[in-house]
């Protein structure tokens, strides 16, 4: 295991923060892997890795295109431990990269460390109900969520021009369209104030989110308020197939205290729960609960 | 012509007991399919019916491949056959091993043009296995699949990324991994039901597929229960005026 070098590969420059501060926690030189304009390679440059740059994508080609030059360029450094942010292209390209270099995934670690000469590397398994220690011996591909490792500074690293071109793959892009829906990036938010279905209307949610702008808050939701109701955007949802944060303050509505939400929220240093049932497995899980009907405490917020 | 659909028989993580000392306690466990295959196999159902092909359901796993509860159950969604590659070694496999036994099946079987996975497993949930699978067999693979359309020897599909979706057209075959919105997995009917019984399904060993290396990339060393935080559980109780303020009180002390 080369645990001198650590590979970094996102899509987005500011993805690459959270890969950088991983690398640094396992004490290796962060080398990020990087597709995209030369403005955005220098932005990395300076968060303190050493870049691969490749430029730009060719018109039409898809993330994991990069996947042949991403691949000599982790043969050629050497790297035996590459860490991803754990996005849906990431998660792509990491697929080829492992069967080319026979490595192991791991998706959402949420801890690394060294044992000796291995790798231990941790994760959710059965939606949250269980925590994974994997050991990786040889060639092996962490992929990582926004919050983590906390951010770190570190003195800029220089950009190296790789010519490799990335060209275009099997699949023809015909068409983008943007998305409407929001993203959001929960990562940085210190308190959050997060509604499940318990909180009953959508004019409860307005009443709420007022609170939350009066916090300084950032909104988050439990997966049926995106997925059922479809009253917020997918990026605020927390839990085991959405975002895990670790804010100061956590405040919740309506949420029961499933496993597959808490698993989102549980690094909270704070968590401060509202619901109208006592026996909710949330107020054995919380630092200050009341148990009353939200409607009832919305007047008062 | 034929598309096949694969699936993993898991646990319902809603029966699993956690043990004193923070083991996992399965005794209680049914079976399931994954939740996101189900979304696969729905898909190749509908895509089998509408360009006149057959689907396939095929697995890999332990003993669990063998019940014939789970059987019946996939085979009224709609696939015409259904293959399960069994060892014991592959009921703790992950996304490498997994996918090349997959890919071996697959090599096995005649003129696939099409390769449907769900999302992720539903136990462990590590999205790699249609990526890996396609690498594996040297065919185009994608994830995020939203929509899927076949004509002849070609695919046009949605990709839901981030903040875009992307509009692709690709020539079979191929392997595509779809999201769990993409579609409502049928609920079977009785008729479905009884009609599954009558199905083949057949039941391979690794070996008989040409793989004998089981051994994965990675080595499990635990799997427990998380650790409760230490929190203060300091509950208010009642609707009243004074604990509702005292308790928003507190809240404005955290700020």
């Amino acid at each position: 295991m080369n645990k001198d070098t650590i590979i970094l590969i996102a899509e987005e420059p500011r993805d690459f923060e959270v890969l950088i501060a991983g690398a640094v926690a396992l004490g290796g030189k962060p080398v990020a892997i990087y597709a995209g304009p030369d403005a955005d390679a220098q932005k990395i440059a300076a968060m303190g890795a050493r870049v691969l740059h490749f430029g730009e994508l060719t018109e039409g080609a898809l993330f994991a295109d990069a996947a042949d030059a991403f691949e000599n360029a982790i043969t050629s450094e050497g790297g035996s431990v590459i860490l991803g942010r754990s996005t849906k292209a990431v998660q792509e390209i990491a697929g080829k990269l492992a069967v080319r270099l026979n490595a192991g995934v791991v998706n959402d670690a949420t801890s690394l460390a060294w044992d000796d000469d291995a790798l231990l590397l941790t994760h959710l398994v059965y939606g949250g109900s269980a925590v994974r220690i994997e050991k990786a011996t040889g060639s092996v591909i962490a992929l990582l969520g926004p919050s983590a490792f906390e951010p770190v500074t570190l003195p800029a690293g220089e950009v190296v021009a790789c010519n490799d071109a990335i060209e275009v793959g099997p699949f023809r892009l015909l068409d983008v369209i943007e998305k409407e829906e929001e993203q959001v990036d929960l990562g940085a938010a210190k308190i959050v104030v997060c509604v499940g279905r318990g909180i009953g209307t959508q004019e409860n949610l307005a009443a709420i989110e007022a609170f939350a702008r009066k916090l300084g808050a950032e909104m988050t939701c439990t997966r049926p308020i995106t997925e059922v109701n479809e009253w917020m955007a997918r990026s605020r949802y927390l839990g085991v197939s959405g975002t895990t944060i670790k804010p100061d303050v956590y405040i919740g509505f309506g949420i029961s205290g499933q496993v597959q939400h808490t698993v989102g929220m549980n690094g909270a240093k704070t968590v401060v729960v509202v619901n109208k049932d006592k026996n909710a497995p949330f107020f054995k899980q919380c630092d200050l609960g009341l148990v009353a009907d939200v409607d009832k405490v919305l007047p008062y917020l | 012509m034929s598309i096949v659909a694969c699936y993993k028989i898991v646990p319902d993580e809603q029966d699993i007991a956690i043990n004193p000392d923070r083991t996992l306690n399965f005794s209680r466990a049914t079976l399931k399919i994954g939740d996101y295959d189900l979304n696969a196999v729905e898909a190749g159902a509908q895509l089998a019916a509408s360009t006149d092909t057959q689907l396939v359901s095929l697995t890999a796993g332990g003993p669990e491949v063998k019940d014939s509860k789970i059987k019946k159950s996939i085979l009224s969604r709609g696939p015409a056959e259904n293959v399960a590659i069994c060892d014991p070694v592959l009921a703790t496999a992950e996304a490498d091993v997994i996918s090349k036994i997959l890919a071996a099946a697959i090599r096995t079987m005649d003129e696939v043009n099409l390769v449907l996975c769900g999302e992720g497993s539903a136990d462990l949930y590590e999205q790699q296995v249609g990526i890996q699978l396609g690498e594996r067999l040297g065919w185009p693979a994608i994830n995020a699949v939203s929509s899927l359309e076949v004509e002849g020897d070609r695919a046009r599909l949605r990709r839901t990324l981030g903040n875009e979706v992307q509009v692709l057209e690709v020539t079979l075959p191929a392997v595509v991994s779809v999201v769990a919105d993409m579609n409502e997995p049928r609920i079977p009917s009785m008729k479905d039901i009884l009609g599954a019984g009558k199905k083949p399904s057949k039941t391979l060993t690794p070996d008989e597929v040409g793989i004998t290396d089981l051994d994965g990339c990675l080595e499990i060393v635990s799997t427990l229960a998380p650790e409760q935080k230490e929190r203060a559980c300091e509950i208010l109780e009642g609707d009243d005026t004074d604990t509702i303020t005292s308790f928003v009180a507190r809240i404005r002390e955290m700020e």
